[in-house]
């Protein structure tokens, strides 16, 4: 049934009018609200594209190996190197160093025979406060060779052994300088100051503790003095 | 009908330019992907020439150590005189080259037969024992008096070093550099975006940045610590790309 408008009811029209009202600021502010926040996204993306299109990054390389030639062919130059290079390897036993695990492997004609624990360089720096002279107490790395055997060695102390300690170096030849129990029971001297020798400080071992020398145990000090042979190679790494 | 247009204007404004912004966006993606691409075909380096052998008969000559790097079998060995000494196992052995985004990445690249480590590793981590003055070296009994133990433990001694770094970065001679690392950086698209964006920030802001070739040598934190003393300066690495 229609009713005339004018005939309704102020309290009707009222009661139909408010939701119409009320919605229209709110869609304006949820538009308004969802305009900011995509121009807030878009800015941002911008951005970022923009600082992307500055960058870079590195991408992997393919790379082509020449195929057969891992196997040098007979007679060839390439095969006589190979011959060359195996011909400077070492024959009977020899020793290798690794200074960061601190362990010595004898090796007899590239056969393991024994693995000892040692304790290398320290990698500490000395300085010399009166001359300014630097020591670094690495190992030194490469092949040596095992140039004397020494039966209960006698240490000559150097400067550095005094300078460490804060001690001015007693002049050369004096009694001070002369040390007999330090190295322990045998030594073998590879030149250059540096020397497989034994240890007081038997609890060190494994550790990177030395002034370069390498120290080991007492046990495994007597095999290697029994075992290795003078001029044997010591290969440290 | 008025109010309903003036409700709607700014949004389909915001629209427009949200989607003229997202196409211009997405049109700078595409073009740095497809630059990135197209750059890829051109880049193929060329394996090492057969020299391997001579190189490395060059260096069993010498009495010093020597690091062959063999990415076929993923392993970094320790020579020396033709020998090995150690093989260390990596998990992946990587040749990256820098791309910009956006434009030309730098061509005509050749691996060498043989690297030389042109940096020392860092050695800041060394302990540096510094004495400011030295006193006079006791006489016997003195000795005696000031130390009553017969064998004192220098304060030095039982003390660890510190650990290499289980990630670091050697500066090659020919422009090279070898990343020892975990893992393979930038590797797969979520990761060469983030990697660019990083970098592209760092570029804003003015950074130095290098963009060496890199070789990258994936492994254990351990193994990286282990080889960490081999890379010296003048350490030579030869590269052989034959073995399999």
């Amino acid at each position: 049934m229609n009713v005339p408008l004018e005939n309704q009811s102020p309290v009707a029209i009222e009661s139909v009018a408010v939701p119409e009202i009320a919605a229209r600021p709110r869609r304006r502010v949820f538009v308004g609200l969802l305009a900011v926040l995509l121009g807030l996204v878009t800015a941002a993306l911008l951005v970022l594209g923009f600082i992307f299109v500055q960058g870079g990054w590195y991408a992997p390389l393919e790379l082509t190996y020449p195929a057969g030639a891992a196997a040098p062919a007979p007679g060839s130059k390439e095969e006589k190197l190979a011959k060359k290079i195996a011909a400077f390897s070492p024959r009977g036993f020899y020793l290798v160093v690794d200074t960061y695990g601190n362990r010595l492997r004898v090796f007899k004609n590239g056969e393991l025979l024994r693995e000892a624990v040692c304790s290398t360089g320290s990698g500490t720096v000395l300085k010399d406060p009166r001359t300014g002279k630097v020591w670094v107490f690495d190992t030194p790395l490469g092949e040596h060779e095992v140039q004397r055997k020494v039966k209960n060695p006698i240490w000559v102390k150097p400067d550095w052994a005094f300078i460490e300690e804060g001690y001015q170096p007693p002049p050369s030849g004096s009694q001070e300088r002369y040390d007999d129990f330090s190295l322990g029971d045998y030594g073998l001297y590879l030149g250059d100051g540096y020397i497989i020798h034994g240890t007081v400080f038997q609890t060190l071992l494994g550790r990177r503790v030395t002034h370069g020398c390498i120290r080991l145990g007492d046990a495994d000090l007597e095999y290697v003095y029994k075992t290795v042979p003078l001029g044997s190679r010591v290969y440290i790494f | 009908m008025p109010t309903s247009n003036m409700s709607t204007r700014p949004f389909r404004w915001a629209l427009a330019f949200i989607s003229s912004s997202l196409v211009v966006s997405f049109a700078a993606f595409t073009l740095a992907a497809s630059a990135a691409r197209s750059s890829k075909g051109k880049e193929e380096p060329q394996a090492p020439p057969g020299h391997r052998i001579e190189a490395e008969y060059s260096q069993a000559r010498d009495k010093g150590v020597y690091l062959m790097l063999r990415p076929r079998t993923r392993e970094l060995q320790v020579r020396s005189r033709g020998i090995v000494l150690e093989s260390v196992a990596l998990t992946d052995v990587s040749f990256l080259r820098y791309r910009p985004a956006l434009g030309d990445a730098h061509l005509e690249a050749q691996l060498p037969v043989l690297w030389t480590v042109a940096q020392d590793v860092d050695i800041s981590h060394r302990k540096v024992i510094a004495p400011t003055e030295l006193r006079p070296y006791p006489e016997e009994g003195q000795e005696e008096e000031e130390q009553n133990t017969q064998i004192a433990v220098p304060p030095d001694q039982g003390e660890p070093l510190p650990t290499p770094p289980p990630s670091y970065l050697i500066r090659l001679d020919d422009g090279w550099q070898i990343l020892v690392a975990q893992e393979v950086p930038a590797r797969g698209w979520k990761k060469r975006i983030l990697a660019a964006l990083q970098d592209g920030w760092n570029r804003l802001r003015g950074e130095q940045i290098e963009t060496s070739d890199l070789v990258v040598l994936a492994t254990s934190p351990e193994h990286a610590q282990r080889i960490h003393h081999l890379f010296r300066a003048g350490m030579q690495i030869l590269l052989d790309s034959e073995a399999s």
